[in-house]
């Protein structure tokens, strides 16, 4: 299936974005901003005020606050590894340099909770397709920001800094997976993971790793920072499975932000029409 | 003074009434409300232990006066945080609240520490009291493991980040040092030294 092709058969519904890039959405968009179930997106003060962002603070109500003073400029990330083209990009690299990607995702935390969000990026795939990845590359893996300075968080020795996740090539290459530089038609704020994050939208959202500064093609497979921290609590794939339950929350159940009653969690999020394939003879249970 | 002691118990429970009305629980509000309860429990259960110590230092019975208080506002935020997690957040469902118990070690936990307390809440009332006179010194002993089943039902909540649960588990570990025989006995004699 080309990618043309794929998005059309309705990955999201994108309604009203502006031309102008950055320009914020009218309110009467946004209010018919849906996601292809047709659950209407997260409200913008939510999504910027409840954020899980350790590098900042472990109160996801904090975080805003004390990511305030973030620099996000200027910002480059770095790619190499087994690719045959590595680079630095910065942040107007990432933005002009790819087609513009606009999505409405829903993100499901671990914690039990989710969030519909109208991301903005680009194609991961884009950016892997310009690197050039030799045939050793089987991994991807990401590490955001270490500088205790500007994220005071990592001042805790409770984890292994810096933050790192990783995805299979598959994941990585598969459209649905985004570098996301914007909500809601405006740039990331920090306590979203500014100036640049991956989006995952069938993963937990500790996957979608936040202020990233580098992409390395590699051939073994990652070790995250949470594999590193709680191996029997979090693996690799995390991917969202309500048979799959975690030794503080159940996954069967989840609170959609904004929501009173909890509602049944889809597996793989929603997306498994779209990602299922990409498992095929894998033990989801072992490979959580 | 009395009074005072009710305002301030009653604080916690203010603040979560000020933050509803003025709509400004964190967005996930039923979480935000949950884990204050269980704060509120929490701290007052660790400050009726501390009026029981200052009992043992000083002597003064008058000390215990604010303790039946301090209890069952234990009790009250307790109850309160276990009905806003099983009846407002799971609905009573029994599929969560089996896989609850059954399975995540912080919610058995919980639960216990507060079936530990119910019967000193009970003993609190003349009714109660009269009762279960028999049982009163169990019913008191069984406050302690109940607080440290509590402190550690906040351990596991806590993901890696555990320093919150380590503050309280200090305090507790503090507080328990005057129950030891021998230091409480010093501390008796001491008192009865004094004219």
């Amino acid at each position: 299936m080309d990618r043309r092709k794929f998005l059309k058969k309705g990955v999201a519904t994108v309604i009203g974005v502006s031309a102008t890039g950055f320009a914020g959405l009218s309110s009467a968009a946004r209010a018919d901003l849906k996601d292809e179930l047709g659950d209407t997106v997260t409200s913008y003060s939510a999504i910027t005020s409840y954020n899980n962002f350790y590098e900042f603070s472990t109160n996801k109500t904090e975080v805003k606050e004390l990511s305030a003073d973030f620099k996000t400029y200027p910002w480059s990330i770095k790619v190499d590894g087994l690719v045959k083209n590595p680079g630095i990009f910065d942040l107007d690299d990432i933005r002009r340099g790819f087609d513009k990607v606009e999505r409405v995702y829903r993100m499901r935390c671990v914690e039990a909770w989710s969030m519909v969000i109208p991301w903005e990026g680009i194609a991961l795939s884009e950016l892997l397709k310009k690197v050039e990845p030799t045939s050793d590359a089987r991994y991807v893996r990401f590490v955001s920001l270490y500088d205790k300075n500007r994220m005071p968080g990592q001042k805790s020795g409770s984890f292994p800094w810096p933050y790192v996740e990783g995805l299979t090539m598959d994941e990585a290459r598969h459209p649905l997976t985004l570098l996301a530089t914007g909500i809601d038609g405006k740039p990331l704020k920090p306590q979203n993971g500014a100036p640049v994050r991956l989006v995952v939208p069938w993963k937990y959202g500790f996957k979608s790793i936040k202020s990233i500064v580098k992409i390395e093609l590699v051939k073994e497979k990652p070790q995250s920072l949470w594999m590193q921290s709680g191996p029997s609590e979090y693996g690799f794939y995390a991917n969202v499975n309500p048979n799959v339950s975690h030794p503080r929350w159940s996954q069967a159940s989840e609170r959609r932000i904004g929501d009173f009653l909890r509602r049944k969690t889809l597996m793989f999020n929603g997306y498994g029409k779209q990602v299922s394939s990409l498992y095929k003879g894998l033990d989801l249970k072992r490979n959580f | 003074m009395r009074f005072a002691a009710h305002v301030l118990a009653l604080l916690p429970l203010t603040a979560i009434c000020w933050d509803i009305y003025f709509g400004q629980l964190s967005p996930n509000p039923i979480e935000d409300v949950t884990h204050r309860t269980g704060n509120a429990a929490l701290t007052l259960l660790l400050v009726t232990h501390t009026i029981t110590i200052t009992r043992i230092i000083t002597g003064r019975a008058s000390a215990l006066t604010f303790r039946r208080l301090t209890g069952l506002y234990t009790y009250f935020y307790a109850v309160l945080h276990a009905f806003i997690f099983f009846g407002v957040d799971y609905r009573f469902d029994y599929n969560l609240i089996s896989d609850g118990i059954f399975t995540k070690p912080y919610v058995l936990a919980g639960l216990t520490a507060l079936l530990l307390i119910t019967p000193r809440a009970i003993t609190s009332f003349r009714f109660g009291a009269v009762r279960l006179r028999n049982y009163a010194v169990v019913i008191n002993l069984l406050v302690y493991p109940a607080t440290a089943i509590a402190v550690l039902h906040f351990y596991w909540l806590l993901k890696k980040e555990k320093s919150e649960a380590l503050v309280y588990l200090a305090m507790m570990a503090f507080l328990f040092v005057f129950r030891i025989p021998w230091v409480k006995s010093r501390f008796t004699r001491l008192n009865k030294t004094c004219p």
